[in-house]
């Protein structure tokens, strides 16, 4: 385990520890030792950020390879190589990306003669981006072609069982770009070497969620596509909000919250058979996580208030009611392993100040 | 079951589930554990109790009678978690009593009887007889595999 991890839990448990037994200078002392860990994490992360033109590097030559393979003309553009990432995501993000690219080439950029009679210029641009924002690092793979071909992307997804028709009336846009990534999915009429065979693009996913991120595809048809990958900038370390459900305590990353909020019982209403809330003028759906998590309950609560935290996705947002909200904190993420994967709405788990583990709610799966 | 042959005897944790002694080869066996407390997980298999601190691992826990589908009993003094590892895998199995390590003579090992309609047919790798106890083998694998 990671030293200042380590450090950053026996920290917790220190802060826990003065709390209940409320000794003047011991509070001040954990006080003091919390500054000086700020500044200590600062300028370890600084030490690890590597810039990401070290995995860039590598797909100018890729490119010109592919486009002689594939009878394509190519143009590479790479912006903002000296943007910086944590080490270890470096190391994981190299294989995701080869094969984002890969399949720009190969599904998007179309041959020159198809090219021409769109119009277009016979060369395809494909461009690699990186920037930073708020906690974030972005990585976008941008290229001028062919764009999804959402008709044929859906009728694929329903004749594989990846969803059914009644779903896809309810899919929008960027929903039904986002099947390519579902596992066993392949359009490809003719498969190439190069990729197609359906097992790539679910493995990119699962690897970019696996390192805290996520990935969103926007596309035209016959303009082009975007890939936007997100990466947390500090790998393992993030502050967020505890909240407890029955004796249950969970963990909400503060990313997510724009606010927490009490509401009165009378504010709720229903609206196409869904519990929602006016939050400053917006609509916003309640999400009852003692529902989604099936937490036991000792007697039915029938409460004049609820605790709600208002948390967002892109425009998006939804409000998720808890029983109390107990605070702040910063905790180090844990993964939940090999064995159990795939938890719904769960994305990682964390070990309290009194040791015990607590869940990390992925908002993201929350908010449709 | 070949390894087993290839060997002359093998190195197993005996455990006691209900009235019967399994066993584990040592060198799936990263520790054994007192019961500690158990964050649950939703959303997953029943006999999958949650998750525990494991010195700072976040350790799935696996509720072996549950899993094999015996009557669930109250937790005792001697119950213990198993921490096994299998591939990349660690997961806690909970037992009733792990008592202790013994080494099975490759002799002593039989292929798993026909018992009929008993869930832990699947489970079982093989059975053997050391002195007069009847240790059943555990497929690590099956009990593990699925999941969900």
């Amino acid at each position: 385990m990671n030293l200042f991890e380590e450090l950053v839990i026996d920290r917790g448990r220190l802060q826990s520890i003065s709390t209940e037994v409320n000794h003047g200078e011991l509070n001040e002392t954990v006080e003091r030792m919390s500054r000086v860990m700020g500044d200590l994490q600062t300028i370890i992360l600084t030490m690890r950020m590597v810039p990401v033109e070290t995995v860039f590097n590598r797909f100018p030559k890729m490119i010109r390879q592919l486009s002689r393979d594939l009878n394509k003309k190519i143009n590479l553009e790479i912006i903002g190589a000296e943007t910086e990432l944590d080490r270890t995501v470096i190391d994981e993000i190299g294989d995701p990306l080869v094969h984002l690219i890969r399949n720009s080439v190969d599904h998007g950029i179309e041959n020159p003669t198809a090219r021409r009679a769109k119009g277009k210029p016979e060369e395809g641009t494909v461009v690699l981006r990186a920037y930073h924002s708020g906690n974030y690092v972005f990585i976008e793979i941008e290229d001028d072609g062919a764009g999804i071909n959402r008709e044929k992307v859906l009728a694929k997804a329903i004749s594989k069982g990846i969803v059914t028709q009644e779903q896809s009336y309810s899919m929008s846009d960027k929903q039904i770009n986002e099947l390519i990534l579902a596992s066993g999915f392949s359009t490809a009429d003719v498969i190439s070497d190069v990729s197609g065979r359906g097992v790539g693009l679910d493995v990119v996913k699962t690897t970019i969620e696996s390192l805290g991120g996520n990935i969103s595809i926007e596309s035209t048809q016959d303009v082009g596509s975007i890939f936007s990958i997100q990466l947390p900038l500090t790998l393992s370390i993030i502050s967020v909000m505890l909240v407890e459900i029955e004796k249950e305590i969970y963990a909400i990353p503060l990313s997510s919250i724009i606010e927490t909020s009490i509401i009165r019982s009378s504010e709720i209403m229903n609206a196409h058979n869904q519990k929602v809330i006016d939050f400053r003028g917006k609509v916003v759906p309640l999400v009852f996580l003692e529902e989604i998590f099936e937490v036991p309950r000792q007697e039915h609560q029938d409460e004049e208030f609820h605790s709600v935290v208002i948390v967002r996705k892109g425009e998006k947002l939804a409000g998720l009611v808890v029983d109390s909200f107990i605070g702040q904190q910063e905790i180090v993420l844990k993964s939940l392993g090999n064995y159990l994967t795939n938890i719904f709405a769960i994305s990682g788990a964390t070990i309290l100040g009194n040791g015990k583990v607590a869940l990390i709610v992925d908002c993201n799966a929350l908010i449709k | 079951m070949t390894n087993a042959v290839e060997q002359e005897s093998i190195k197993v944790i005996v455990f006691q589930l209900a009235d019967k002694e399994y066993a584990i080869p040592v060198s799936h066996v990263q520790g054994i554990e007192k019961l500690m407390h158990i964050t649950r997980v939703p959303k997953t298999a029943k006999y999958v109790k949650g998750v525990i601190n494991l010195r700072g691992v976040v350790t799935p826990i696996v509720d072996l009678r549950e899993r094999f589908e015996l009557p669930i009993s109250e937790h005792e003094e001697t119950t213990r978690i198993i921490i096994i590892s299998l591939e990349d895998m660690e997961v806690g199995f909970v037992v009733d009593s792990a008592n202790d390590v013994i080494d099975i003579p490759a002799s002593a090992i039989e292929p798993q009887p026909e018992v009929v309609g008993s869930l832990e047919e699947e489970f079982i790798s093989g059975v053997a007889k050391v002195e007069k106890r009847l240790l059943i083998l555990l497929h690590l694998e099956k009990v593990l595999n699925p999941l969900k």
